[in-house]
């Protein structure tokens, strides 16, 4: 591996790979994952056809299947490149969403924080296999399917300009919901509106720090002000998508004449039946998620309304996906290509004057949003032009684990992790016990460092941060 | 017998059995007692169910069991805590009766939310190479 930059290191070409692999990290995030088994899986995505210039690395990369978590990849179908299940994710569409809220008194709603968080909890069911109280009928999952966020916003589950600051206008217009499994939609009818599990939260914030006035004014973030952080995906639904395609991929990659370093990176040619069926599958459940955060934001909204009053609202600053593949425009080699973009743990950081980016913010780049830690922060960035001629306008996702859930689970055995955050002025409620321990901060590394490569590599420009004071967990 | 291993977010678990049948028996116990907690209660009601699984392999077969079990629990809404694997079972084919708990009868807050099961290290191999009629060794991560 060669330092090719202050913050930038390549993987020279060798054996089956048809590019070299590039990795943002500091020296000691690089030192912390130099024996990790990701760098081999960024060698190993460098192998499949039809990738693009490098096999990329973002600052919060570690291990995952196929793919690492952290990946970027690109692919030109034009040129045989293919579409894969492991570098999009299980939680397809995975995803953070960040709310401005309005009409609230910071320090009231500090005072009132055991009560928020409670009666959060109880809005959003959350915990393992968690159904909701809105069952879909069959046609009702295919118009989420198809209609995303939208679906919801025409039904008065919030407004249409919650959908203006969405990545994809909260609708992946590509989705076809006929390459979803009977499977994944028994999975995902009970689900919609629910948080999940795992690494999935809620928080309440308030940004203690901000490094653009202008830029967090426009935002809706200046010092003090409150925010709601909410990230969860797809749920069942996506899972199960996932899980039905990589069975399938397995067995076209041996048709394709595909050869797998990984059985885990199977895949095929976009432009084969069951690349443009994932593709369609993969929309609905992308739809599936933003649909879901929407409901999610909707229930927020009727917390804080009712826990302080009618003025009480929050206005979406942006939603973000994570785990995704989209074909998108990008310039290589002087050439704009349309190439298939997979972001697996990793942002869309498209730079000022993208015409993706809405035009609310088009002067100012894409907000990004990167969670850290429940006991710690997150970061809301702009994206950079950079981005767009160095990594396909991509950039991190969050802090990376540092211990496996066994050894977080062991640490927290004599610890009693919600009062350690009640010390820090946080008040936490989640579903079951198993998953608080499991997410205590000493299980992440610090997302400042992983900011501060991306800030450094010029992928995005730091925002402010914002710090939670109530915690919502499954 | 079974054990978690250390692997980053998610969960690796470490099955071992007589016989390749008893790798798929005790996997089926571990899956329902991992994703419970061990917190099953005897009295818990008890059903039963088919299953079969095919694979081109043992590693093929290995994982289509679990991803069989977590079918069952995902989309039957059924934990398994326990399998009867019929004789002459072989990884190319193998058919059960397994004895799951429905998802009613359990308490949700103890549960663990699996998102899939994953070819990621996945195995499944006579312990002793060279004799499958001995105890096998499996490994298997799920994704959380």
């Amino acid at each position: 591996m060669e330092r090719i930059g202050d913050v930038l290191w390549e993987l020279p070409r060798t054996g089956a790979m048809r590019v070299p692999g590039r990795v943002y990290a500091s020296e000691a995030l690089i030192a912390s994952i130099r024996d990790d088994p990701c760098l081999e899986q960024v060698r190993n995505v460098a192998t499949l056809p039809g990738i693009v210039r490098w096999s990329l690395g973002m600052p919060d990369i570690h291990w995952g299947y196929g793919f690492p978590i952290g990946g970027v990849a690109a692919f030109d179908p034009a040129q045989g490149g293919v579409i894969s299940p492991g570098g999009v994710g299980f939680d397809i569409n995975c995803g953070v969403r960040l709310l401005a809220v309005r009409g609230v008194k910071p320090k009231k709603a500090r005072e009132h924080r055991g009560e928020l968080a409670v009666a959060l909890l109880k809005a959003v069911p959350a915990g393992a296999g968690r159904g909701g109280p809105l069952k879909l009928k069959a046609h009702e999952l295919d118009q989420v399917a198809r209609g995303g966020a939208r679906w919801a916003v025409e039904r008065g589950i919030g407004r249409p300009s919650d959908l203006e600051h969405c990545e994809e206008q909260g609708c992946a217009a590509w989705a076809d919901p006929r390459a979803v499994s009977a499977d994944a939609r028994v999975r995902g009818a009970p689900q919609l509106g629910t948080l999940g599990s795992g690494n999935h939260f809620m928080e309440v914030q308030a940004v203690d720090e901000v490094y653009d006035e202008k830029i967090a004014a426009r935002l809706g973030l200046e010092a003090g002000a409150l925010t709601v952080l909410i990230h969860t995906g797809s749920r069942g639904f996506g899972h199960q998508v996932c899980d039905d395609f990589l069975a399938r991929m397995v067995r076209a990659s041996a048709d394709h004449g595909i050869d797998l370093p990984d059985r885990q990176l199977c895949s095929a040619p976009f432009d084969s039946d069951v690349g443009r069926e994932y593709f369609g599958a993969m929309g609905a459940a992308m739809n599936f998620a933003f649909a879901n955060r929407q409901v999610v934001t909707q229930r927020v909204r009727e917390v804080l309304e009712k826990q302080f009053g009618p003025d009480a609202d929050a206005v979406v600053v942006y939603d973000v996906c994570h785990n995704i593949a989209k074909l998108e425009r990008h310039v290589v080699d002087g050439r704009e290509r349309e190439l298939l973009v997979h972001r697996k743990g990793a942002t869309r950081s498209f730079g000022p004057g993208h015409p993706l980016v809405p035009a609310a913010y088009r002067d100012l780049g894409q907000p990004v949003l990167v969670p850290g830690d429940m006991g710690r922060y997150s970061f809301v960035l702009v994206g950079a032009r950079k981005a767009e001629e160095d990594t396909f306008g991509s950039c991190c996702h969050g802090a990376g684990r540092l211990l496996s859930r066994t050894r977080a689970r062991r640490l927290a055995r004599d610890r009693n992790v919600p009062k350690e955050l009640a010390r820090l002025g946080i008040s936490l409620q989640a579903a079951g016990r198993r998953t608080v321990d499991e997410e205590l901060s000493d299980a992440y590394k610090d997302v400042a460092e992983v900011v501060d490569v991306v800030q450094r590599a010029g992928l995005a420009r730091r925002v402010a941060r914002v710090r939670p004071f109530v915690v919502v967990k499954g | 017998m079974w054990r978690l291993e250390e692997h980053t977010a998610d969960v690796c678990l470490v099955v071992e059995g007589r016989g390749w049948s008893g790798l798929l028996e005790e996997a089926a116990a571990a899956y329902g007692a991992w994703s419970a907690g061990e917190d099953l209660a005897p009295a818990a009601p008890r059903e039963e169910r088919a299953l079969a699984v095919e694979g081109r392999d043992a590693v093929e077969a290995w994982v289509a069991w679990w991803r069989a079990l977590h079918r069952l629990w995902t989309v039957e809404e059924r934990l398994a805590v326990a399998a009867r694997i019929e004789p002459g079972a072989l990884p190319a084919l193998s058919r059960a009766r397994i004895d799951c708990v429905p998802a009613a009868a359990l308490a949700e807050g103890a549960l663990v939310d699996a998102k899939a099961v994953t070819w990621h290290r996945a195995e499944a191999a006579p312990i002793l190479p060279g004799a499958p009629e001995g105890d096998w060794r499996g490994r298997v991560v799920i994704d959380l």
